[in-house]
C-alpha cells in the first residue's frame, strides 16, 4: 500500500492569532513585527490582506510600510503562538501516531490507510473552531507533493493528489516552489533554461547528477514526484537533541567588540540553559556570525576537550573562536551559537573551583526556574539593552548607567579573555579533532 | 524534531516584556471544571460586562502560570491575564 502524508500549513500563522486576540484587526492589513520597534525590525508574518500589497516574511519592516503604508504593526508575542502550536500538535496526535512538527506552524502526519480526505476537512474544522484560524492541508504519497499540495491550494483550502494526477500537477509547478530548491539552484536551473518540474524532468539524471551529485539524484527524483523520507513516530521525550542551539537578528548592527561579545554571552547562556535543563552537556561548540549585509557569514566551530552545560564556558570557547578567525571591523547583524557532541551530564567535579560554580549555577538555575528566566543573569548582559552602539553613534550618549556598563564590560572582558587564554591552553594541549 | 520553544523563548534579560501599559484589576470570574471564565472586571470604579472571550492561552513564568484572555467589552478588546501563583490580574487595552 502506497504511503498517504497529509500536511497542515498554518495560514499566516502568527497574524491570523493576532486578529483572532484583537478582533479590530480582522480583514485588515496587518505585519507582526519580530520587536515593537517600526525602525529595526523585521516582518515575522503578514495577514493575507497585507500580502496582498506584496508584504512577505523577512522584510524590513520600513520597506513592508513602505509597500502597504496602511498596514497595522503589532510586535510578535511568541507566547500565544507556542502555545498555540503546541495545542494544534496534541489536537494532531489524536489522529495519527507518525506526527512530525516540522516548524512552529506546519505538521505532517501518516494517515496511510485512513479517509484522508475526511481526516483533513475534520482537521481543519477542529482547528478553525477551537482557535478562530485558518489551516490548509495537502495530501499526496509523500511530504514534499503534500506540501507542495498545500502551498497550491492557500487559503484555507484542501487539495488531495492522487497518484494518477501527480505528473499534470507538477507539469506546470514552477522549480522554485519545490521545497529544498533554494535560490542558487533556482537559478541555476532558470539559467539552463528550466521553469518548470515538466522540464525539469526532461533533463538526463547523469547531467544532474554531473552538476550536483546527491542533490542531481534529488531533483531527478523531484521532478517524477518521488520522495524518500518519511515521518517518524511522535518524538520520545525522553530522546536525546543532537545539538542545542539560539540564533538571533540583533535589533541593529552591532559594531563595538563589547556590545557583541554580551549577546554571545546572552546566546551561551540560553544554550547552557538548555542543555542542564535537559542533564546534558557538550563539547563541541559552534558560532556563527552574519554581517549587515546578511551575505558575508562567519561560521567557526570547534571540538573541545571538556564537556560543558556552563554558560560562562560557552562563551569563553565563543571567544576563542572568533580571535582566532582574526576579523577587523566584524559588522554584526545576527548571530548563532549551538553546542553538540553531547552526552548525559556527569555529576562528578573533581576540582573544588568547578564544585563552587556548579553550586552557583544550580542555585541561580533554581531561583530562575521559580521566579521566571533571567531573573537572576550575568551584569554584562545588560549591554544587550544599550540602544546607540552603531559606528556613527560610538560617541553617543549612551544613558545615565553607560559609565557603570563600561566598567562591567572592562572587567568581563579582561575576564573573557583570561578564560579564553586559559581554553587556548587547554586545547592546545589536547589531542582532540579541530573541526574548525 | 522541531521544538518551538527553543525556537521561540525570544524573551531578553531585563527588555521589557510588552509595550502596552498594564494594571491590575479586579476581575469578577466563573471557575467550573477546573477553567477559569471571566465574567466582568472593575476598571476606574466601573464595571465592564465581559461580552465575548476572543482567544485564550497560557504561558509559564517560573513556577508562575500565566492564564491570558483576550476579550471584549462592548467595542473595546482587552487582554486580561491571571497569575496562578499570586491570584492577582492584571489588564491591557488592545490597539
Amino acid at each position: 500500500m502506497s504511503k498517504v502524508i497529509l500536511h497542515v500549513d498554518m495560514d499566516a500563522f502568527f497574524a491570523s492569532i493576532e486578529q483572532a486576540v484583537n478582533p479590530r484587526l480582522k480583514n485588515k492589513p496587518v505585519i507582526v513585527g519580530s520587536r515593537a520597534s517600526r525602525h529595526s525590525t523585521v516582518v515575522a508574518a503578514a495577514s493575507y490582506e497585507a500580502k496582498a500589497f506584496g508584504v512577505e516574511s523577512g522584510m524590513s519592516a520600513r520597506s513592508a510600510l513602505r509597500a502597504c503604508p496602511h498596514a497595522i504593526l503589532v510586535p510578535a508575542d511568541s507566547a500565544k503562538y507556542v502555545y498555540t502550536s503546541e495545542e494544534i500538535h496534541d489536537l494532531l496526535k489524536g489522529y495519527s501516531p507518525r506526527v512530525e512538527m516540522a516548524s512552529i506552524d506546519e505538521f505532517y502526519l501518516d494517515v496511510t490507510g485512513f479517509d484522508a480526505a475526511a481526516l483533513g476537512r475534520e482537521i481543519r474544522e477542529k482547528i478553525f473552531r477551537r482557535f478562530h484560524i485558518t489551516a490548509s492541508v495537502g495530501i499526496a504519497p509523500n511530504r514534499i507533493l503534500a506540501k507542495m499540495a498545500s502551498k497550491a491550494c492557500k487559503p484555507d483550502g484542501l487539495l488531495l493528489l492522487a497518484e494518477n494526477e501527480i505528473p499534470r500537477f507538477l507539469e506546470t509547478m514552477p522549480v522554485e516552489r519545490v521545497p529544498g530548491i533554494g535560490p542558487s539552484i533556482g537559478a541555476y536551473l532558470r539559467s539552463i533554461g528550466i521553469r518548470t518540474c515538466g522540464q525539469l524532468k526532461a533533463i538526463e539524471r547523469n547531467a544532474l547528477v554531473r552538476r550536483y551529485g546527491k542533490i542531481g539524484l534529488w531533483l531527478y527524483d523531484i521532478a517524477r514526484g518521488r520522495d524518500v523520507d518519511v515521518i517518524g513516530l511522535v518524538a520520545d521525550p525522553r530522546e536525546q537533541p543532537k545539538s542545542v542551539g539560539h540564533s538571533y537578528t540583533l535589533p541593529r548592527t552591532v559594531y563595538r567588540e563589547n556590545v557583541l561579545n554580551a549577546w554571545i554571552r546572552l546566546l551561551s547562556e540560553m544554550v547552557a540553559a538548555r542543555l542542564r535543563r535537559y542533564a546534558l552537556e557538550g563539547k563541541i561548540v559552534h558560532l556563527y556570525v552574519r554581517q549587515d549585509d546578511f551575505a558575508n557569514l562567519l561560521s567557526r566551530q570547534k571540538n573541545f576537550s571538556v564537556h560543558t552545560a556552563e554558560g560562562e564556558e560557552i562563551y569563553g570557547r565563543c571567544v576563542t573562536l572568533l580571535r582566532r578567525a582574526q576579523v577587523v571591523r566584524l559588522r554584526a547583524r545576527a548571530l548563532g551559537v549551538s553546542v553538540s557532541g553531547i552526552q548525559k551530564a556527569q555529576r562528578n567535579v573533581l576540582f573544588e573551583e568547578d564544585r563552587k560554580r556548579r553550586t552557583i549555577t544550580d542555585t541561580v538555575d533554581r531561583v530562575n526556574g521559580r521566579f521566571g528566566e533571567w531573573t537572576i543573569y550575568p551584569a554584562v548582559l545588560s549591554l544587550t539593552r544599550v540602544r546607540s552602539f552603531s559606528e556613527g553613534d560610538k560617541s553617543a550618549d549612551h544613558g545615565p548607567d553607560q559609565a557603570a556598563l563600561d566598567r562591567v564590560t572592562r572587567q568581563r572582558t579582561r575576564a573573557g579573555n583570561a578564560f579564553a587564554e586559559r581554553a587556548d591552553r587547554k586545547t592546545d594541549c589536547a589531542a582532540d579533532r579541530d573541526t574548525e | 524534531m522541531f521544538n518551538p520553544q527553543a525556537r521561540w523563548d525570544r524573551r531578553l534579560p531585563g527588555h521589557r516584556d510588552s509595550p502596552y501599559p498594564e494594571e491590575a484589576v479586579t476581575v469578577v470570574a466563573r471557575v467550573a471544571q477546573g477553567k477559569v471564565i471571566p465574567l466582568s472586571f472593575i476598571r476606574d470604579a466601573s464595571s465592564y460586562e465581559i461580552s465575548r472571550i476572543n482567544y485564550e492561552w497560557r504561558e509559564r513564568n517560573g513556577r508562575d502560570l500565566l492564564y491570558y484572555f483576550s476579550v471584549a467589552s462592548g467595542d473595546d478588546a482587552y487582554c486580561l491575564y491571571l497569575s496562578k501563583e499570586t491570584m492577582s490580574w492584571r489588564l491591557r487595552q488592545l490597539e
